[in-house]
């Protein structure tokens, strides 16, 4: 396999070791031994030591959350999500891409999104347009709340509404590029989408984007850097700027006697290191139960690329996490990340409750 | 047994029927992930690019019924069953040597009971036992098993290769923790051990089981003792001028007191891995002790621990080392820490009496080094008991044959003298690691006639042979 001789040292120090298994939300999920680093890594060296590249080893490559469970947990500091995305690429580079990813593939460049959605829900549309074209504050929503979650995207616009601040929301919001980024590697054909992106974004003008999506801010923290894409505006996570625009009073939420648990989404608490804004805004609305294995050991639900490529491993890793959520006695399980949002939504318990972050604001600012 | 046309299907079908179709998996990636476990060898045949041993099937039951289901199956038709826990055995124990079944017992990670009143908690053995530890220490517990391997091996593997953690010495050892185990014997029959672990009962079926490492049986589930959480936790770090004073030292200290952190270091090991971690360079013998419980008698045994280290001449190296290694006491297993490809390398860990542990550790010291002048030979002792202590022992060789059967034949070489060394000295084979195939032909040496119990056991439980053929001499 043709990987830079960094990553092939990743590969070796992670083939005989399974110290990150404990952690791993798929393969804790599955019980199934190739789903862990370990596995994945394995199974690499062993290609890069003559056996062949096979349709199993890279649908197990595609059956890797990407949520650096592994990453944050290594002593030695090894981050598997490397070799995982190179064999990506590997397997692009040879043809053996995986039937679903192909359609995902195919929808970005036909949809500008991955969810073969061709229009936006009206209210969301009603609501963008009633937003001025220009503004200090741009408000990117991101593919998963425009078109799978846009009650949520509809609930942060009347949020920023309701405190005052002029913003806007692009009409024809570009794809951020992380699923393909993710899919593919970094290829030129995925970096020119966030070029792309990175004009459409710049043309705005805008000083501060608020990613809606932990997803979208990590991508443009990240990702963007990574791949030299530079962007003009100060970017914002959309947690953090609402837990500002409470301490300024510009929110003012009523606290109720709501008892509320909450998932860290792992772009977020790992990838961002944000995991006080969250907490400090569920706890102005009510009372917070923590889950034991919160922050930057949070599990992973499974959601974002997994839950497209397999949904059926995503079920298996969201009950786990609604168990963990269960075990806290809380009525709410609450989540900062639209992506989050519709796994859990699929795989909701009967007796217990499912809340947005941004609804819960909203409601409790009503 | 060569199974012709369609008879591995007709089997496949009702496997398939017993774990459901997803739970059963003949996909390649499967085969090879499953074929290479912690024990050195397979590891170097991966390096090469050798075969690797690799099962016609993997199953993953979820329950005991299901288990029971694929041993009736694996025994009307003979086929050879492996099981693998976490994998992370080094003695090769869980490798599939001779095809069939490799049942995975890792979807059986359930707590069925929580009994704080009677300090246990029932688990399905395929629970990793950091998941253990974590929904104890939810409810204010702890397990007190710290083995390495905590991270990543299961409730199943440590019973089946009677594994050890780091506070062993106040809280025992896998079979000290376990009250009572629930077994699926080779023909199916699901069977029960007594629901206490102390009676009069005729002998102890638990400790027939624990350590018999899948030859006679699939252990399904088990009830482990739990453990307050201590008040207060300790440690002291000392410095003795040489070996001998610091067991006589250790010996003296278990007489009086229980510290949970008993490690005596070689000065080849306080010299090479000490020095690096925890950045003593000192010439001499570090000993490292933790002592934890009530907070008032903590304090008297911080005051016994001093006294004796002092009557033996060690040096005070105060607390801080032993908070270090604590926080950092999983670290030195991960990679860049840990022995590693292309070394050759083998914890060679033994057990013996207060009066033969300094011969064994000198006869097998002389015996590697001796013969095998390549190898560098490292220790450490870090499981006490009040008649006699562990030997955590290592040989070390830095560029070992390329050629893979050259270097097997080394690397059995090296063990056999090292092992017959032990043997010779009132050591025995292994202390928490097991046998598995890596020293399945040395346990007639240890045992001699005595050997005929074990296999009489085999032969009337598992008359057909099919329970992890190669392993721990049966």
């Amino acid at each position: 396999m043709g990987m830079a001789a960094s990553v092939q040292r990743i590969v070796d120090n992670c083939r005989f070791c399974w110290m990150c298994r404990h952690i791993c939300p798929v393969g804790n999920a599955t019980g199934t031994e190739r789903n862990n680093a370990r596995g994945r890594a394995l199974n690499i060296s062993l290609v890069n030591r003559g056996y062949s590249f096979t349709e199993d080893m890279v649908d197990n490559v595609y059956e890797c959350a990407l949520c650096a469970a592994c990453t944050a947990n290594c002593a030695t500091g090894f981050d598997p999500t490397r070799f995982v995305k190179a064999a990506r690429m590997e397997a692009a580079a040879e043809g053996l891409i995986p039937e679903p990813v192909v359609k995902i593939l195919a929808s970005i460049a036909e949809y500008g999104n991955p969810y073969e959605a061709e229009t936006i829900d009206p209210d969301l549309q009603k609501e963008i347009a009633s937003l001025p074209r220009q503004a200090p504050v741009l408000l990117y929503l991101g593919s998963t709340a425009r078109y799978l979650n846009p009650k949520a995207a509809v609930t942060a616009i009347k949020l920023l509404k309701k405190a005052g601040i002029s913003f806007t929301v692009l009409q024809d919001e570009p794809d951020s590029g992380l699923y393909k980024l993710n899919l593919l590697g970094p290829v030129a054909e995925a970096r020119n989408d966030l070029v792309k992106a990175a004009e459409g974004i710049n043309a705005t003008k805008a000083e501060t984007l608020v990613a809606f999506s932990p997803e979208s801010a990590k991508a443009f923290l990240r990702d963007y850097p990574e791949q030299n894409v530079s962007l003009t505006p100060k970017i914002r996570t959309f947690t953090s700027f609402i837990r500002d625009l409470i301490a300024e009073g510009a929110l003012k939420p009523r606290r109720s006697r709501t008892l509320f648990t909450y998932h860290d989404p792992c772009t977020l608490a790992r990838d961002l290191e944000e995991e006080s804004p969250p907490r400090e805004i569920i706890s102005a609305c009510g009372s917070l139960k923590e889950m034991y294995l919160r922050g930057k050991n949070t599990v992973c639900c499974g959601s974002g690329l997994l839950a497209l490529y397999k949904p059926e491993l995503t079920e298996k890793t969201a009950a786990v996490r609604w168990q963990s959520a269960k075990e806290t006695g809380a009525e709410v399980l609450v989540t900062a990340c639209p992506a989050c949002h519709n796994v859990f939504a699929k795989t909701k318990p009967k007796d217990m409750e499912l809340c947005g972050l941004e609804t819960v604001v909203w409601e409790a600012c009503k | 047994m060569k199974l012709q046309s369609f008879m591995f299907d007709m089997i496949l079908s009702e496997l398939e029927d017993a774990v459901g179709e997803e739970n059963v998996s003949t996909r390649q990636i499967d085969k090879l992930t499953h074929g290479v476990d912690y024990f050195w060898l397979p590891r170097m045949w991966a390096d090469c690019g050798e075969e690797l041993p690799q099962a016609d099937v993997i199953v993953s039951p979820e329950n005991t019924q299901q288990v029971s289901a694929v041993l009736k199956i694996a025994n009307y038709y003979k086929i050879p069953v492996t099981v693998w826990g976490g994998g992370a055995g080094s003695q090769g124990g869980a490798l599939p040597m001779t095809g069939g079944i490799l049942l995975d017992t890792k979807r059986m990670n359930k707590v069925l009971e929580y009994n704080p009143q009677s300090m246990y908690m029932r688990a399905q053995a395929g629970a990793i036992w950091q998941h253990l530890e974590w929904y104890a220490n939810q409810r204010g517990h702890s397990t007190m098993h710290f083995p390495g391997s905590v991270n990543c091996s299961t409730l199943g593997g440590f019973l089946a290769h009677r594994g050890i953690g780091v506070l062993s010495t106040k809280y025992g050892k896998i079979d000290d923790m376990c009250l009572s185990m629930e077994v699926v014997l080779p023909n199916g029959e699901i069977i029960n051990t007594l629901p206490v672990p102390k009676h009069a009962a005729g002998p102890d079926l638990n400790q027939i089981f624990i350590g018999s490492e899948g030859t006679l049986g699939v252990i399904t589930e088990a009830n482990i003792r739990i453990y307050e959480l201590p008040q207060r936790r300790i440690f002291r770090a000392f410095l003795f001028k040489d070996l001998s004073s610091g067991i006589a030292a250790g010996r003296e200290i278990l007489t009086k007191i229980k510290p949970s952190v008993m490690r005596l270091y070689d000065e080849a090991e306080t010299a090479s891995i000490i020095k690096k971690v925890l950045g003593i360079s000192k010439p001499g013998v570090f000993m490292n002790f933790a002592l934890e419980g009530l907070a008032e008698v903590v304090a008297i045994e911080e005051r016994i621990l001093l006294q004796i280290c002092e009557k033996y001449g060690a040096e005070d190296m105060g607390s801080d080392y032993g908070e270090k290694w604590w926080q950092k006491r999983i670290d030195f297993f991960y990679p860049g820490h840990i022995m590693d490809l292309p070394q050759m390398f083998g914890t060679m860990d033994t057990i013996a009496t207060y009066s033969n542990i300094e011969k064994v550790y000198w006869a097998m010291k002389e015996a590697i080094e001796t013969n095998f002048p390549m190898a560098r030979f490292i220790a450490h002792f870090s499981h006490w008991y009040e008649w006699g202590v562990m030997l955590y022992d290592r040989f070390i060789v830095d560029n070992p044959p390329q050629d893979p059967k050259e270097a097997l034949r080394l690397h059995n070489q090296i063990w056999n003298t090292g092992v017959r060394a032990a043997l010779a000295n009132g050591g025995v084979i292994n202390d928490h690691h097991g046998i598995g195939l890596k020293l399945s032909r040395l346990m007639k040496e240890q045992y001699g006639p005595a050997m005929q119990v074990f296999a009489g056991l085999k032969k009337a439980l598992d008359p057909n042979g099919i329970m992890n053929p190669y392993k721990l001499g049966l």
